[in-house]
């Protein structure tokens, strides 16, 4: 296990509905590919 | 680009892409209508998953207007083609966690346009699951 995947685990980002989701989920039950966006303008 | 079209293919080597912004929530129904985004989207409004996922800090200076999903659009001449492909989208960075934990592929982006060769992220699913169907 990476430790840094434990602690990006427990950090949390919100939903659409404005609820806040911990990252851990995202990876639990698949493999997960995270893609970040900006935005600008 | 790429990355929105080879969502199947993903989806098919049993992993799935989320989509992770750096806005208000209220970026995310912007998002999902500039691009047709329609899987799982969120927002870190305090960047402190960006800060921990390590992307390059140059993702944060950099102003160029490739998006996620109109890159060639977006670039011819730096101005919009009245299309609402989302061309003031940048992409920060890919990474692939796999299923229990660990960073199994990543990349940050170092310059402008510089986003995730799908086929890359496809291969390294394809090292991660029980499937071979690439």
């Amino acid at each position: 296990m990476s430790s840094q995947t434990d602690d990006l685990a427990k950090l949390t980002v919100l939903d659409d509905d404005g609820k806040s989701i911990e990252l851990g989920t995202l990876w639990h039950d698949r493999t997960a590919v995270l893609v970040f966006v900006r935005h600008f303008g | 680009m790429q990355l929105h079209h080879q969502i199947d293919a993903i989806r098919a080597a049993g992993a799935e892409l989320h989509v992770i912004g750096s806005g208000s929530p209220s970026f995310l129904a912007g998002f999902r209508e500039e691009t047709g985004w329609a899987g799982p989207l969120y927002t870190d409004p305090s960047l402190a998953v960006f800060k921990a996922a390590e992307l390059k800090r140059s993702v944060v200076k950099t102003l160029d207007p490739r998006s996620l999903f109109g890159a060639a659009k977006a670039l011819a001449g730096g101005h919009r083609q009245g299309s609402t492909q989302g061309d003031t989208w940048q992409q920060g960075g890919v990474l692939v966690i796999a299923k229990g934990g660990g960073v199994k592929w990543r990349h940050a982006s170092e310059r402008p346009g510089d986003n995730a060769p799908p086929d890359e992220i496809i291969t390294a699913l394809g090292t991660l699951s029980t499937f071979t169907t690439f």
